[in-house]
């Protein structure tokens, strides 16, 4: 048969999303919340679905199969046994939850031929099937271990398996409610965050907190066998029989209740955190191990949300368990739509797996498979909205920017095709001087509106990345924590400060706006391939100051979903202190814009995760 | 957030942005949408010299000819492009009344060579072209604003544009939409409430009224010397007065004068009056529409937006080939609906 299009889609828990590959070349991936401005929207994402037909330039009838990344069936199966072993006290959860997430997902047909205007077939793939795929197929390997680590999917928590040219398989599972990811998740909420959003805040918070609580972790939470396996206490979790992720027994471990949303940050919550994240590693790490052990491969895949633990990637690296790493860019639910096409694609119209763009390159594109913007779409909505903009060639906005971040301001970069997965690459990024040691507060407090406390990522040129950072290895996806090189620190006093705020903004290196409190980085090489314009703005960068490091942070403010649209660009530039504007070709100055008129408080639109 | 489809032009109020590549969503599954380099639904760029190969034909019209709701290629000017082997170009602008209309020719059309210009204004249009402002969705906020658009006044007879260069921006909604057609009285507006309120109790009752009555809409063909209508006739009579080609004048028919619940005659009679006045060819498309609607399996429109269909296109141009291949001197079969619907 000719080349089959699939639309892969994952929704109706979190982080809804869709991708379509053709063969199995990926067309398009984008997520739902990106269009309908609703951070971590779970809903069936028709917008991402209507984007995909859009890049791939197809109508609903040339769609071979629309391939769901979970089994309903198995999820209800899990829902239904767990409740039934709840008893009474789970009822209410079922009643008000899980009935009517099943529900919908039990409608995926009808949803997709309201959606599409015709029957196309829908198939359904297995939650971690669906990670393990996107984590093999797309990954530079023939050959590859596969660990997928996340919270829940029907019944797996934790996969290992392995890939093989177009298979992949899952040889052990650990089940639910034994979860490495609901264990990180429940000491998320416990130190006062969201759930399947705030646990990035966590590992961020880590560093600046001692280990302090790791054996108790050991001894009352999680019990870690030596071929990492392992199983949860789950007295001390409700998410079996409540609306809450842990019980009474939780508070009396760490001497008091969960901190509350938006609170001070207490010693108490660094130091959890720190210690979380010393297990995590360590439950990785003996997965890791024991794969390597079983399957005797050199290359080792990851996916699912754990995989998005970028000091634990790092650790693992360092450790070298494996020769070598790969981790999907989206590598929690979202990109389930990806893998849930892949499978697919392979395993059920037996597609070839084409060959690698480069020697030892990925599939993915650099993850830049979203929207793009024309500069026409561009002029136009500048045109209309009177809005001062100059038009530039590449190399003019390469050399102005990079001249303007110098400066220190602070640049919005809104470039090419958005990035599929949490992270902003250089596509939809907010960009200063890593230099500067006010950025991160400053990027923090006035722009991001968010905790001071949290670190942004450096971008390098990926060959000199090793002069700032110990890593040998690229890190494309901003996926892999590395330590700033010892000959750039500055020395500081070591504190053991209640109020972190007092060591945030001590400066710790030479560019200490991207050093985080332990010496670390979560490190974004740039090279020519994948994203010639922010490897030119950086290049730049690196001429006029000889420093080859920018700051990298997200395009949004806090709570809100990156921006994908010139509108959204535009708003969130005119609403805090963003210096310059770029939008494809166009660059557009602050202290030249008309007046921003705004409706209502936007400050409040948005909750911290 | 839908990708914005349009872009200010100061002479014809909007057009599409140039060289776009879109989708968007409907009830029918969604459609793709290009734009060529001159901010028009085409796929093919518009080329100002005649081709030595290739016949070239001229189509300008409103959402119906631009094909909101279809896919490119799906549309009835692509089924006629294909049909005949000829040039066809869409000058379509959604939402457009036929004051735009003539517009993008002036701007856009009037300097490519053609062998035949079809102007395809929708019947409705005529409504319109009294309008300083149109009210719509905008692509970009998804919110009811209203757009400003140029429009022609006749002062002693002669057409006067307004709104020209057409400001940019939004204007404010209206609290409430306007009402479908002029000045109702207010008893009418009265009665139109009255029954607005039994539609909502009594689904359906509003439409088997209108049938019943037979409702001559819109109101402004059924006296030649209706405003509306003048204005039309006077935009359309300068139009062809313009043209360098043989013209084809093919009022697209509302879906309620196809199911026979507006009476047609009026709006045929005052277009059947102006082709012979002006000498371009009346093709009157209702008839054929009303058979294939009556004995065809595909639904012509779409459930609830009032656009034609995949079908629907290849139905309308079934009936505009003829005419086509005779002003062309085509050596070409009929075309049929049965295998392009």
């Amino acid at each position: 048969m000719t080349k089959p299009y699939i639309l892969g889609v994952s929704a109706l828990y979190h982080d809804s999303a869709a991708a379509i590959i053709h063969g199995d070349t990926i067309i398009a991936a984008a997520q739902e919340e990106r269009f309908t401005r609703i951070k971590h929207d779970r809903r069936f994402p028709v917008n991402a679905i209507n984007y995909c037909l859009e890049e791939a330039m197809i109508d609903p009838d040339e769609i071979e199969a629309i391939v769901f990344y979970d089994d309903p069936v198995l999820t209800t199966d899990r829902i239904l046994k767990t409740l039934a072993n709840a008893g009474p006290a789970g009822q209410e959860q079922w009643m008000t939850g899980a009935a009517g997430l099943l529900a919908a997902k039990l409608q995926i047909p009808r949803l997709v031929e309201e959606e599409l205007g015709m029957d196309v077939p829908v198939l359904f793939t297995e939650h971690h099937f669906s990670h393990a795929a996107s984590a093999f197929f797309p990954s530079p390997f023939d050959e590859a271990a596969i660990l997928t680590i996340d919270g829940v999917g029907e019944w797996a928590t934790t996969t290992l398996g392995r890939g093989v040219g177009n298979r992949v398989s899952i040889d052990q599972e650990i089940h639910f409610p034994h979860s490495l990811g609901l264990l990180y998740s429940a000491i998320t909420y416990f130190c006062g965050f969201k759930v399947n959003s705030g646990e990035y805040k966590l590992m961020g918070l880590a560093p600046y907190g001692q280990p302090v609580y790791a054996d108790l972790i050991r001894e009352h939470l999680i019990d870690l066998k030596d071929d990492g396996s392992f199983a949860l206490n789950l007295e001390y979790f409700g998410y079996l029989d409540s609306k809450v992720m842990t019980t009474p027994k939780m508070d009396a471990l760490f001497g008091g209740p969960k901190r509350e949303g938006e609170s001070r940050i207490t010693k108490r919550e660094m130091d959890i955190a720190a210690s979380i994240q010393v297990v995590t590693e360590e439950a990785v790490l003996m997965l890791a191990r024991h794969i390597r052990k079983t399957t005797g491969m050199k290359n080792l895949v990851l996916a699912g949300g754990v995989a998005l633990n970028c000091v634990a990637n790092g650790r693992l690296l360092r450790e070298k368990i494996f020769d070598n790493i790969w981790v999907q860019p989206a590598a929690g639910d979202a990109g389930g739509a990806l893998g849930a096409a892949l499978m697919v694609a392979h395993h059920k119209y037996d597609v070839p797996r084409s060959a690698a763009p480069a020697p030892g390159a990925d599939r993915m594109s650099g993850s830049y498979l979203g929207p793009a913007l024309t500069n026409e779409e561009v002029e136009a909505f500048v045109d209309f909205g009177n809005y001062p903009a100059h038009r530039m060639s590449d190399a003019d906005r390469a050399k102005r920017v990079a001249a303007e971040m110098a400066k220190g301001k602070i640049i919005g970069w809104c470039v090419g095709r958005m990035e599929y997965g949490p992270r902003s690459l250089g596509a939809r990024s907010i960009l200063g001087d890593a230099r500067n040691p006010e950025a991160q507060s400053v990027m923090n407090l006035k722009i991001k509106y968010r905790e001071s406390f949290r670190p942004f990522a450096p971008a390098v040129l990926r060959d000199k990345a090793s002069e700032y950072f110990a890593i040998e290895e690229e890190s494309p996806y901003m996926l892999l924590v590395a330590p700033v090189q010892e000959d750039i620190r500055v020395a500081q006093e070591i504190t053991d400060a209640e109020d972190m705020l007092s060591i945030v903004n001590e400066p710790r290196s030479s560019i200490p706006a991207v050093t985080h409190v332990d010496y670390s980085a979560r490190v974004q090489t740039v090279d020519g391939v994948a994203k010639p314009d922010y490897f030119d703005l950086i290049t730049q960068f690196d001429e006029q100051t000889g420093c080859a490091v920018i700051v990298n942070t997200s395009f949004n403010v806090r709570g809100e979903p990156i921006v994908m649209t010139p509108q959204d660009a535009y708003r969130c530039f005119m609403r805090t202190n963003m210096d310059v504007l770029v939008v494809e070709n166009f660059v557009l100055f602050k202290d030249e814009q008309p007046e921003f008129e705004d409706a209502g408080n936007w400050r409040e639109e948005f909750e911290l995760d | 957030m839908a990708r914005n489809l349009f872009k200010h032009d100061p002479a014809i109020g909007y057009r599409f942005v140039p060289n776009l590549k879109g989708r968007v969503r409907h009830e029918g599954g969604g459609y793709l949408v290009r734009s060529n380099a001159d901010g028009f639904r085409s796929d093919r760029p518009f080329v100002r010299e005649a081709s030595d190969t290739q016949k070239r034909v001229l189509f300008f019209g409103d959402s119906n000819t631009a094909g909101d709701g279809v896919s490119n290629g799906k549309r009835f000017v692509d089924v006629i492009e294909k049909h005949l082997d000829i040039a066809a170009y869409n000058y379509g602008l959604p939402s457009s009344g036929v004051d735009q209309q003539y517009l993008a020719w002036r701007e856009a059309g009037h300097d490519v060579e053609h062998d035949l210009l079809v102007l395809c204004p929708m019947v409705d249009n005529i409504r319109r072209n009294l309008q300083s402002a149109r009210l719509i969705h905008s692509s970009m906020s998804g919110d009811l604003v209203m757009l400003p658009k140029p429009y022609f006044e006749l002062v002693d007879g002669t057409l006067t544009l307004r709104n020209s260069p057409v400001p940019k921006g939004h204007l404010p909604a209206p609290e409430e939409e306007a009402p479908e057609d002029t000045s109702p009285s207010g008893l009418r507006k009265v009665a139109r409430k009255a029954m607005g309120m039994a539609d909502k109790q009594f689904p359906g009752i509003r439409s088997w009224s209108q049938r019943a009555r037979r409702l001559a809409l819109p109101e402004a063909y059924n006296d030649p010397d209706s405003e509306g209508w003048l204005l039309m006739a006077a935009i359309l009579r300068q139009w062809i007065s313009e043209a360098k080609t043989p013209v084809i004048l093919c009022p697209i028919p509302m879906f309620d004068h196809i199911s026979g619940k507006f009476r047609a005659e009026p709006y045929r009679q005052r277009f059947a009056e102006l082709a012979k006045e002006t000498g371009v060819e009346f093709v009157d498309i209702l008839d054929g529409l009303r058979k294939i609607d009556a004995t065809g399996d595909a639904p012509l429109r779409f459930p609830t937006d009032e656009h034609p269909t995949v079908a629907g296109h290849v139905a309308i141009a079934a009936q505009m080939v003829p005419a086509i291949r005779k002003h062309l001197s085509l050596d070409t079969k009929p075309l049929s609906v049965a295998s392009n619907s």
